[in-house]
């Protein structure tokens, strides 16, 4: 995975730790932002969600468990990836951190290339061109691009593995030599239902061709005939 | 404890002086705060040290900020005390050499 151009959000009260982590990050091409505490972090996701985010346990006088809580209230903040850092070993405090929405822990002192496997395994496909959270009134809104497989298709619909976890209704454009091949790459596409949860830590979600027409579908039916033979 | 050597990768040799210096802040913070019995300070610069010092090349500087961090926690005084000789002694005697 090419990480240039991505972002990722350290939260560590800890300045040479944090200058430490900076380059070694920046010097893989992605963007670095910081935060020294829960709260600014939080006010950093709410402004601009980067890719992924590392979390200190221990931030001083706050705890990064708080951070946890507080973005799980923050609606569809699940694409964004929270893996912890600490140089405690308190089995509990990681269960808790893992229990809150953390998907993995580093252990500090940090080994460069833990850190770099760790995020590329974590971190979602694509850029956010835009995130932002519901606030009062607002919906939340994100702009997502993401890889994905097309595992199944029928004279309606494909089955797209991705990543993500796409929403019932969400409008999409799929890019795909496949679907272009196919005559469906000017056509229209909504999720339809919700995506499910794979083995592979993937979703299978379901896209609705909308507004297809004979001659399309035939071309999938003829293709289907063709690779089932 | 004689001058000894540690390698470092060159690319932290923009960010090391800047490290070395505020180890050097942290013996004064230390010495004052063994001074007034403040064990909360110096569990949170051992805290620090455990996880930052091994980053820059300075694995056992690590592992005295984790002892440290433990006995300050426990208010182990002498404990404590040891172990701020033993950071001193590493920070005076270490010497880098850039790889």
């Amino acid at each position: 995975m090419d990480l240039r151009g991505r972002s990722v959000l350290v939260i560590d009260d800890d300045e040479d730790l944090c200058k430490l982590l900076n380059k070694l990050l920046a010097g893989s091409g992605l963007n670095v932002a910081r935060a020294a505490t829960a709260t600014d972090g939080l006010a950093m996701l709410k402004q601009k969600a980067p890719h992924i985010v590392l979390l200190d346990i221990n931030l001083g006088g706050e705890s990064g468990l708080t951070f946890l809580k507080e973005k799980r209230e923050l609606p569809n903040s699940d694409f964004i990836p929270v893996v912890m850092m600490s140089s405690q070993t308190d089995k509990r405090l990681l269960s808790l951190s893992l229990a809150l929405g953390a998907v993995d822990f580093l252990a500090k002192p940090i080994n460069s290339q833990k850190l770099l496997l760790k995020i590329k395994k974590h971190m979602r496909d694509g850029p956010f061109p835009k995130a932002s959270f519901a606030e009062d009134d607002n919906e939340a809104v994100a702009d997502i691009q993401c890889d994905g497989k097309i595992s199944h298709i029928n004279e309606v619909s494909c089955l797209l593995n991705t990543s993500s976890k796409i929403k019932n209704g969400t409008d999409l454009k799929l890019e795909s030599v496949f679907l272009n091949e196919m005559g469906l790459g000017s056509i229209s596409n909504k999720a339809v239902g919700f995506g499910l949860y794979t083995s592979s830590g993937h979703f299978d979600n379901e896209i609705a061709f909308v507004g297809i027409n004979e001659e399309k579908a035939k071309k999938i039916r003829i293709m289907k005939t063709y690779v089932k033979k | 404890m004689a001058k000894f050597t540690i390698q470092v990768d060159k690319d932290l040799s923009d960010i090391m002086p800047g490290f070395l210096n505020n180890r050097a802040k942290d013996i004064g913070t230390i010495n004052a705060n063994i001074q007034s019995g403040d064990f909360k300070s110096i569990e949170v610069i051992g805290h620090k040290l455990a996880g930052n010092a091994g980053g820059y090349g300075m694995a056992e500087l690590g592992l005295i900020g984790k002892e440290l961090e433990n006995a300050a926690k426990n208010h182990q005084k002498s404990e404590v005390e040891q172990l701020f000789r033993r950071m001193k002694d590493y920070l005076s005697n270490v010497e880098i050499k850039y790889v």
